[in-house]
């Protein structure tokens, strides 16, 4: 089953990407703030993290930093999942080596799952669930 | 003036007349000298002389010569034939000896004197010897015989006849000459008359005549000479005088006229005067009384004058407490940069050890030449704001304006106000605008994300729970009213960016085929909802690629094929694009309920839903902000969006251009 870890302080949020992801059968882990986040990267090597940009303690582009610099975690695909409509913020992302940066608000969770299982069919392709 | 001609006539006639009495006087010393100094006369004496002698030996042969009686005979042929010769003697000598040989003579006294010096001389010398003797002329002439003198004869030619007739002649010569010279004065004193004195004469009486007061007398002299002009202009002289004359009687007259009436009003005042006078007495009868009045109204006045201080006095202190009152600093300087008034603000804000005014200076040398603008006294001096200036940590906004004084006659600068603004708040405030708003829109954002998603889940993955279709509606009433308001906060945070100048576009090479293709696609969820196609229409062929911002131009897209979408029930809905010279035109076609004229003007306004049509707009729903925004984001990009046409019920053909990418045009 494909772990997919969602970085996100707001509950709200994070309870619901984790539901859905939940109903497309993907197994979910979250963490409330950056800092656990890059914990649980490092522990639980997940195959793909869905990262906020604004959190407390750590933001979601210092952990971004932390991922790229460990060779242990690079390899791990991340996507910005914010409210942060700006072009700098996602270019800034995008330029650190997050591979897609999504606007949460744009997108049904539906879509947001498809987005994911796009990416994921370039990196891990047997293992990704069929697109209902 | 007259104009005077250099008519010489005068002078032409002196100049002859002098010229013939010089030609006169000097033909008669000439012949006078010539006849008395004698050369023609003494030649005349001695070719008598000669001539007789020649003919004595032509008429008498030689070998004959001592024969008295001949020569006595020759002589008296002589004497009788030539009257001039008075004594006619022949003295023939031995040449060896010198003796007398031969002595006859016409007259007999002669005979036997001794031979004259001449004769001898004569004959010594053989040669011919005059001497001239008073009354009396000696001719000797040696007598040559075979080349031999044989003796001499000498004639003696008595000279007093000629003389006498010489004498005569030369008397009459001289007695003409007089003549001539005295008729000559005569005429040059008659033409001096004629041309000087008379005319003179007239011109002197006429002007003796203009002097005693006839100023009507004028000169008549006929001639074109120096006279005749100068009689011209003593007319004319006497015509200008005489107008003169005229008109200065004239005004004489007037003026005479005019004292009279003086006189006349002097007369009047005199008598008024007089009255006057009586009055004036009066008069001073009530100064006493009015000195007393006067008394009254001066300590009045000092009343009125502490008044007047105390009311300046309080609008001056009403004037400071309104200047130090407010919150901005004032400042009056004059053009010679003396600082008028000044508040306590001011001093706060700007003040320094190196006075206020050098100090703000400095802070504004960046900004402005200050001290120029100070005492520059040009009145059509503009009044200047200077914004941002930094000081202390603080931001202030400085307004600068002169202070015109308009008099009646022109309008003068006479210093300027400068009055500064602590605008530090306003600044922050304006500076952390931006955050705010990406803030602001992500707070916003979140939870409508949530409500927009969790309905989502619960319309798709609670279907089955959801069996009362009522309940069904509510909720996905409540996703799409948060999907809305999304759509709203984003319109309002571009709006936002787009207005302020924030929004950056970039300027990349961009396949309009893909970026067409790919708003389509996204748009597939919605047109199927309403069982609409929207058709690309191209050419295979055809590459548009334009130069512009990728995503700006999908929201363009987004913004037009979605409105086309809401607008549209039934027919279809196209994209196709044109490219001229510089540009690609993308057209987005509809068959919906078009536009209404009264609308189409509002198009491409801010709200222009909300607008016109607040109280009557459909259910479309949205901010109205879509097409103002596509509008600034196509210009941001160097393109233009209209509306190509519109037909009420019928649809209607949008466009936007946008410039062609580098690349491809070339």
């Amino acid at each position: 089953m494909i772990k997919i870890l969602i970085i996100e302080d707001d509950p709200l949020m994070s309870r619901m990407y984790q539901k859905i992801f939940n109903l497309e059968g993907y197994e979910v882990d979250t963490a409330e703030n950056g800092e656990v986040g890059l914990d649980k990267i490092r522990t639980g090597k997940p195959d793909m993290v869905l990262l906020d940009v604004m959190m407390p303690k750590m933001n979601g582009l210092e952990v971004l930093d932390k991922v790229e610099l460990d060779p242990e975690t690079k390899k791990i695909p991340i996507v910005m999942l914010t409210n942060l409509a700006g072009e700098k913020d996602a270019e800034l992302a995008l330029s650190k080596g997050a591979v897609k940066y999504i606007i949460k608000s744009e997108y049904e969770p539906k879509q947001v799952v498809n987005m994911v299982k796009e990416i994921l069919a370039g990196y891990t392709r047997d293992a990704v669930p069929p697109t209902v | 003036m007259v104009e005077i001609k250099a008519k010489r006539s005068i002078l032409h006639k002196i100049v002859i007349v002098v010229l013939l009495m010089s030609m006169v006087v000097f033909a008669n010393i000439g012949i006078t000298y010539n006849l008395t100094h004698g050369g023609i006369i003494e030649e005349l004496y001695k070719e008598l002389a000669k001539s007789v002698a020649t003919s004595l030996e032509s008429s008498i042969n030689l070998e004959e010569i001592h024969d008295e009686a001949k020569l006595q005979n020759y002589i008296n042929k002589t004497m009788y034939s030539n009257y001039a010769v008075r004594e006619l003697s022949i003295l023939i000598f031995d040449g060896e000896k010198n003796d007398l040989q031969v002595d006859v003579s016409s007259n007999s006294q002669l005979v036997g004197s001794k031979p004259s010096e001449i004769s001898q001389t004569a004959f010594k010398n053989k040669e011919l010897k005059i001497d001239r003797q008073p009354e009396c002329i000696f001719v000797a002439t040696p007598i040559s015989v075979n080349g031999e003198i044989v003796g001499v004869y000498e004639i003696r030619l008595s000279t007093v006849a000629l003389d006498e007739k010489y004498k005569k002649q030369l008397f009459t010569v001289f007695a003409g000459s007089i003549l001539v010279i005295l008729i000559l004065t005569v005429f040059l004193y008659l033409t001096a008359y004629r041309y000087f004195v008379k005319p003179i004469g007239i011109l002197l009486d006429g002007a003796k005549k203009i002097a005693d007061g006839d100023f009507t007398q004028r000169v008549k002299i006929n001639s074109n000479d120096e006279m005749g002009l100068l009689a011209d202009s003593f007319n004319k002289s006497a015509d200008i005088i005489y107008t003169a004359y005229r008109d200065m009687e004239h005004k004489v007259e007037e003026r005479v006229m005019e004292l009279k009436e003086t006189l006349e009003v002097s007369k009047k005042q005199n008598v008024l005067l007089e009255r006057n006078k009586v009055a004036m007495i009066n008069l001073l009868d009530d100064q006493k009384k009015l000195e007393a009045d006067l008394k009254k109204e001066k300590e009045g006045i000092e009343e009125k004058v502490k008044e007047r201080t105390r009311q300046v006095e309080e609008e001056k202190a009403k004037l400071s407490a309104a200047i130090d009152g407010i919150s901005a600093g004032l400042m009056l300087i004059d053009v010679k940069e003396r600082i008028l008034t000044i508040n306590e603000q001011m001093n706060q804000m700007f003040g320094g050890e190196s006075g206020i005014y050098n100090n703000l200076q400095n802070i504004l040398s960046e900004k402005i030449d200050l001290k120029e603008y100070v005492i520059s006294q040009d009145a059509e001096q503009k009044a200047r704001v200077i914004d941002s200036v930094e000081y202390n940590g603080k931001i202030y906004q400085l307004y600068l304006s002169p202070v015109i004084v308009n008099t009646v006659d022109n309008k003068k600068n006479i210093g300027i106000t400068i009055l500064a603004q602590d605008v530090t708040e306003a600044k922050i405030a304006e500076r952390s605008k931006d955050e705010f708003f990406s803030i602001a829109s992500h707070e916003l954002r979140t939870p409508l994300t949530a409500i927009r998603g969790n309905t989502s889940m619960i319309l798709e993955y609670y279907a089955d729970k959801l069996k009362d279709e009522e309940l069904k509606n509510m909720i996905s009433d409540v996703h799409d009213s948060s999907v809305r308001l999304i759509e709203i906060v984003n319109d309002f945070l571009n709006l936002s960016r787009l207005e302020q100048g924030k929004m950056i576009f970039k300027k990349e090479e961009i396949n309009m085929n893909e970026v067409v293709s790919e708003t389509i696609g996204e748009l597939s969820i919605a047109s199927t909802e309403k069982q609409l196609k929207i058709e690309f229409v191209k050419k295979d062929e055809d590459v548009f690629k334009v130069a512009g911002d990728k995503d700006k131009v999908k929201q363009i897209l987004f913004n037009l094929l979605g409105n086309s979408l809401k607008f549209t029930d039934k027919g279809f809905i196209s994209v196709y694009m044109k490219q001229s010279d510089d540009f690609v035109k993308v057209f987005i076609e509809d068959t919906g309920r078009g536009i209404s004229l009264s609308q189409q003007n509002i198009l491409f306004h801010k709200f222009q839903q909300a607008g016109q049509s607040l109280f009557t707009r459909d259910t479309t729903g949205g901010t109205g902000l879509g097409l103002y925004i596509s509008k600034l984001m196509v210009e941001g990009m160097g393109g233009q969006i209209v509306l190509e046409k519109s037909e009420e019920n019928k649809g209607s053909v949008f466009s936007f251009s946008l410039p062609i990418a580098q690349s491809k045009k070339n």
